[in-house]
């Protein structure tokens, strides 16, 4: 069925004013979100088994005991990298990329609001990780761990460029999430379809925004953190210097005021991807919408205010202790109600059983037991026994293995459809999650035992005679089945990009606005803009009723209430432009050469100004 | 107590490796009181999770009925009260919890026993403090406890933070520089048991042991007036002739031996080596093989540690050994 | 296709206010930067609260006289910053090149005396505690009174050089905007710099 003469004529005006230019040069240039957002997920996976040949080293180096594959030197090295490979460059990025790509989809519009600084906040991520592993590679990889707690970390006790390069990256990830939060929560609040008002945004956009509004209170944290290591080891301030009126504790606690809501950064995008597939599968609105908002905001206020259990051992007075336990206890609500709501969806529903939903329901099963065992860690006498041991590293992994990976595996195996027009394997769907639910809790559930048996963390070895053994050997063995679960879906990924069967617009018959359009969306989202009545609207029956009037020789978004989201303006949004890549390679090379002398970073900044002076003046012009 | 056994039980596979580090094989009522708040909590939040695990179960397999507002309605009430059920545990937990800290946190009378302990990268310092202080005990790497009678441990450390563990008797407490800390010990079973360090501090982390010995009060006061005395005298002429590698090599700079002007105060205090089980902090048992290993290149067993290999010529090394191998 | 259809065409193009993304943007920048300055003075009282004697015996409180004539300085600037707001607002030309000049020499006015401002401190960022977290302070307020002046700068080469259109008056606005900002947040870190270390 041909399309009539008047939407041929739009699309390919559409087209030609979107057009996102071909090769490298097209690379470099390019600002549409889609694209953007799919770079960080390719990129974060590429950090992501990075990151995962670490472990498999970790544990090949903990099978046996006084295992002599990696010396303290190496294994110190690569424990860091692996942590902070995971949370700075997997574990955020992922989630700024499905946001990056789904929320402007979600709500019904063409692109974010900052195009140009969203491909800054991209190439200031990549380079970050390219540095730290071609330091990593110089032998030169951070060494004090994924916290670098000073005065371990302090120049005094790690000398070298190991622990600027940590800090260093801190900078690039931080900046990176930063933007990426501002796009979308500006990209949510005033540019969403007419009739979206704040109580018809999908879910998953909630989970975006929310998350987002954590890491504009959170980064700053950590901004201040390892800024001010960085002037600690280069210039020498005295922030965490006691004998000059500095203090140690000052670093665990503003780290942990941006750690702790990192890995709630971390985990509400993987919860608001749960409610996406429930409601589709399930073929219903996820139950209790406005329960589940609550608990979304109630755990981000909740999570700024727990940093302290970390630092449960450090002797801090006791009734401060027992309101971080309280917090600590208290944030299982919030995720707990939002169980109890999708359980509530499904019962009756009679979901359609696909990998999205098993990876869902490994989502109940290993999150339930990281719930356990973090209320055993919100204690303060059981965290005294268990801190600092491998029952923190299990307890750590069920909750972001279990809590956000696996989510994020279905959310991909949701979206794949989308994303590419093609739909993944279900067998080697089925296969993968097996290997990897089998694998994981075989690695992961022994460490528990392990910690409560004296194993601290963050050892190159043990000995022989602590019965240690057994476990240590099942965990690393586990590794195995892991890493084959992995690479069956990174399998099936490649396999179905080629072969996999077309998909058409909806193939789940899900309800927001993302599966409105084509599979993949064409660079402009949609011939036309829809307008919504409910938080459904490809389940409101009739077809969608669309916007018109929006000009298609100009990159035009339609700008709507914040509240409401009754139509406001229209506004123009920049095109494709070299200057931010050029700028962020300014800006890196100074951040970098900081590291070796602190005059780079001023004059960083300085050749900074004509790319950006240049990207000021050619705003008009794409 | 019944409940301690049924879960046990339960747990029977795990506890059947050696049970001497766990912090489940309880010797003092602190670790007692904390292994039953885990019970406790294993407990609660193990029943809270099977439930929403079978509910999950039950939801998925339920066939598919059109959505009511009656259904609604139940579905509605059945959530807010899992929210209330979940919340009265949890403050139940918190409850719990709470008391459980003060009880393990409990200030001790002036009666205690004091014990300093001085964190390095990667050894115990260990002071005993008396008046007069001529009279204060300072050895290296293993404690030694009265039963029965409360201890207070005075934290710090020299330079990057440590965390002072024995699983067996209480919770850890990190040894912090410039920011000393306090920790509590009442065991109340004689026993040898281990410790090591919980915070991650350099290379040498992993091999940051050391043992702490309860024993009976008379048996423990013997030992301390022992420690108190000056080095032993060699017996032999070997030994001798040791002490006089000993004061002659680099050993001075950093070791001290009380009584024959070594003085050296960045390494462990060897005045009564000998009576120590372990050398390396808890890594290697002190007889002489492994002591002369250490001597001449410790570095291939703990690389990275503070201590230069020693290249010694074979006589001088021997008779090194049997003089340390003598101050008991 | 929908034959239901919602009509835009007549909704403005051009929008110089809070209904702007850009603006919104701006805003969402302000806060990120008003928290970093949120936890630095939060790390400033903490040390101060472990601290014997803040500041130090060897350095006193720092001199008042630049950072005085400093708010003195700041608080006039705010006249050609509001004049370019309202100018921007009105599509002035000329106005708002000559407010966007003024707003340049005010900052670097404010920027020179900040030098004396740091001399004032009486102590280097590597003398002590207090000097780190003082220097911290004063030199994140000075990095955004830099950005700021750069925007201005940028800005005002635009309005000079080029045509000027009417997202380029929302950019004078916003650089006015910004100035707001660098202003209202040196009222409460003025306190905390040059009045506290005189608290007992």
């Amino acid at each position: 069925m041909s399309a009539p003469a008047w939407e041929e004529k739009e699309r390919a005006e559409l087209a030609r004013t979107w057009h996102e230019r071909e090769g490298i040069l097209g690379r470099i240039v390019s600002v549409d979100h889609k694209t953007i957002g799919r770079r960080y997920i390719i990129t974060a996976f590429g950090f992501f088994f990075l990151g995962g040949i670490e472990a498999l080293l970790i544990r090949l180096q903990l099978a046996v005991p006084e295992n002599r594959i990696l010396n303290p030197d190496l294994y110190n090295q690569i424990f860091t990298m692996h942590g902070t490979t995971m949370m700075f460059f997997f574990a955020v990025p992922v989630m700024l990329g499905l946001g990056l790509y789904f929320v402007p989809l979600m709500v019904g519009t063409r692109n974010i609001p900052f195009p140009r600084l969203n491909a800054v906040g991209y190439w200031f991520y990549l380079f970050g990780g390219v540095y730290l592993y071609l330091q990593f590679l110089g032998n030169g990889g951070p060494d004090a761990g994924w916290f670098d707690y000073v005065p371990l970390a302090s120049s005094q006790y790690s000398t070298g460029h190991r622990v600027d390069a940590w800090v260093q990256i801190i900078n690039f990830t931080e900046i990176s999430a930063l933007i990426v939060a501002a796009s979308i929560i500006v990209t949510v609040f005033k540019q969403r379809a007419p009739g979206m008002s704040l109580n018809r945004i999908p879910l998953f956009v909630w989970a975006m925004l929310v998350s987002m509004v954590m890491v504009i209170f959170a980064m700053p944290a950590v901004i201040f953190t390892a800024g001010s290591l960085n002037s600690d080891r280069t210039i020498g301030t005295h922030l965490f210097n006691p004998a000059e009126g500095g203090d140690l504790l000052l670093w665990q606690h503003t780290f942990w005021f941006f750690g702790h809501p990192e890995v709630y950064i971390i985990f509400l995008p993987a919860l608001g991807i749960i409610s996406s597939i429930l409601s589709a599968f399930c073929r219903r609105e996820v139950f209790g919408y406005t329960a589940m908002v609550l608990a979304l905001v109630a755990t981000a206020f909740l999570g700024f205010s727990l940093w302290v259990h970390h630092m449960f051992a450090t002797g801090l007075p006791q009734i401060g202790e027992s309101f971080f336990t309280a917090a600590s206890l208290m944030i299982a609500i919030p995720t707990g109600v939002q169980m109890f709501c999708w359980v509530a969806t499904i019962w009756g529903s009679r979901p359609r059983w696909e990998p999205p939903l098993l990876y869902v329901v490994a989502f109940f099963l290993l999150f339930l037991l990281g719930g356990m065992t973090g209320v055993m860690l919100a204690s303060v006498p059981m965290d005294l026994q268990v801190h600092d041991t491998f029952f923190v590293v299990g307890h750590l992994h069920y909750v972001l293995i279990g809590g956000a990976l696996f989510p994020v595996l279905g959310g991909l195996t949701f979206w794949f459809p989308k994303m590419t027009g093609r739909m993944l394997s279900r067998r080697l769907g089925f296969w993968s999650l097996g290997f990897l639910f089998v694998g994981f809790n075989m690695t992961f559930f022994p460490m528990h035992e392990l910690g409560f048996h004296g194993m601290p963390r963050r050892v190159y070895t043990y000995l022989p005679d602590k019965g240690w053994n057994f476990w240590n050997l099942v965990s690393s063995i586990g590794t195995v089945l892991l890493a084959i679960g992995v690479v069956l879906f990174l399998v099936n990924v490649l396999r179905s990009l080629y072969r996999g069967a077309r998909a058409p617009q909806n193939p789940w018959g899900a309800e927001t606005l993302e599966w409105a359009t084509e599979s993949p969306p064409p660079v402009y989202n949609f011939l036309r803009l829809p307008v919504v009545a409910s938080r459904s609207p490809l389940w409101e029956g009739k077809e969608l009723p669309v916007v018109t009037g929006l000009a298609l020789d100009r990159r035009e978004v339609l700008v709507t209430g914040a509240l409401d989201g009754a139509p406001s303006h229209r506004e123009e949004v920049p095109g494709p432009s070299p200057w931010p890549f050029v700028a962020s390679i300014t800006m890196s090379v100074g951040l970098i050469g900081s590291v070796f002398n602190v005059w780079w970073l001023p004059a960083g900044f300085v050749v900074s100004i004509p790319p950006a002076v240049a990207w000021y003046f050619t705003e008009e012009k794409p | 107590m019944r409940r301690t056994a049924w879960s046990a039980a339960l747990l029977l596979p795990f506890t059947a490796c050696r049970a001497s580090y766990s912090a489940l094989d309880t010797a003092s009522p602190e670790a007692t009181r904390i292994t039953n708040l885990h019970w406790l909590i294993l407990w609660v939040t193990g029943v809270v999770s099977l439930a929403v695990i079978a509910a999950l179960a039950i939801a998925l397999t339920r066939r598919r009925t059109a959505e009511t507002r009656a259904g609604e309605g139940r579905r509605a009430r059945a959530v807010a009260a899992a929210a209330i059920v979940s919340t009265a545990l949890l403050l139940w937990l918190l409850t719990a919890s709470v008391l459980a800290g003060r009880a393990v946190a409990t200030p001790v009378g002036p009666g205690a026993l004091r014990i300093q302990i001085v964190g390095h990268q990667w050894w115990w310092e260990v002071r005993y403090p008396a008046d007069p202080p001529s009279d204060t005990v300072i050895t290296a790497n293993e404690i030694h406890v009265p039963v029965g009678r409360a201890v207070l441990l005075e934290l710090s450390s020299t330079d990057v933070i440590h965390s002072f563990w024995v699983p067996n008797l209480n919770g850890k407490k990190d040894l912090i520089p410039g920011r000393p800390t306090r920790h509590l010990l009442r065991p109340e079973r004689t026993g040898v048991f281990e410790g090591r360090c919980a915070e991650f501090c350099g290379y040498q982390h992993a091999h940051m042991g050391f043992v702490l010995i309860a024993e009976e009060p008379d048996r423990f006061a013997t030992w301390l007036a022992s420690e108190r005395r000056p080095a032993s005298e060699p017996i032999d002429a070997a030994a001798r002739h040791g002490r006089e590698v000993f004061l002659s090599s680099a050993c001075v700079s950093c070791h001290a031996i009380r009584g024959i002007g070594a003085f050296g105060h960045k390494a462990p205090d060897l005045t009564h080596l000998a009576s120590r089980r372990t050398i390396g902090s808890a890594m290697l048992p002190n007889t002489d093989g492994p002591l002369a290993g250490w001597i001449v290149n410790s570095q291939h067993i703990k690389p990275g540690n503070h201590m230069p290999p020693n290249l010694l010529p074979a006589d001088d090394l021997l008779d090194l050994v049997s003089y340390l191998r003598g101050l008991r | 296709m929908s034959s239901r259809t919602l009509d835009v065409s007549d909704l403005p193009t051009a929008v110089l206010d809070s209904r702007s993304l850009v603006w919104w943007g701006t805003i969402v920048m302000t806060v990120i930067e008003g928290f970093v300055f949120a936890i630095t003075v939060g790390a400033y009282f903490y040390l101060r609260t472990i601290a014997s004697q803040w500041p130090p015996a060897r350095t006193g409180p720092p001199a008042l006289t630049a950072a005085t004539i400093n708010l003195v300085v700041l608080f006039v600037s705010a006249i050609p910053a509001v004049a370019l707001d309202r100018a921007g607002l009105r599509r002035d030309v000329r106005m708002c090149r000559w407010m966007l000049a003024a707003n340049l020499a005010f900052g670097t006015t404010f920027l020179v005396f900040r030098i004396y401002e740091f001399k004032a401190l009486r102590c280097m960022w590597n003398s002590h505690a207090y000097g780190s977290i003082t220097w911290t302070l004063l030199g994140l307020h000075t990095s955004n009174l830099i950005t700021s002046l750069l925007e201005t700068a940028i800005v005002l080469a635009y309005f000079l050089l080029r045509p000027v259109e009417d997202r380029h008056y929302l950019d004078a606005r916003l650089d006015g905007v910004f100035w707001y900002f660098v202003v209202v947040t040196w009222i409460p870190l003025y306190a905390v710099v040059f009045l506290v270390p005189r608290l007992h």
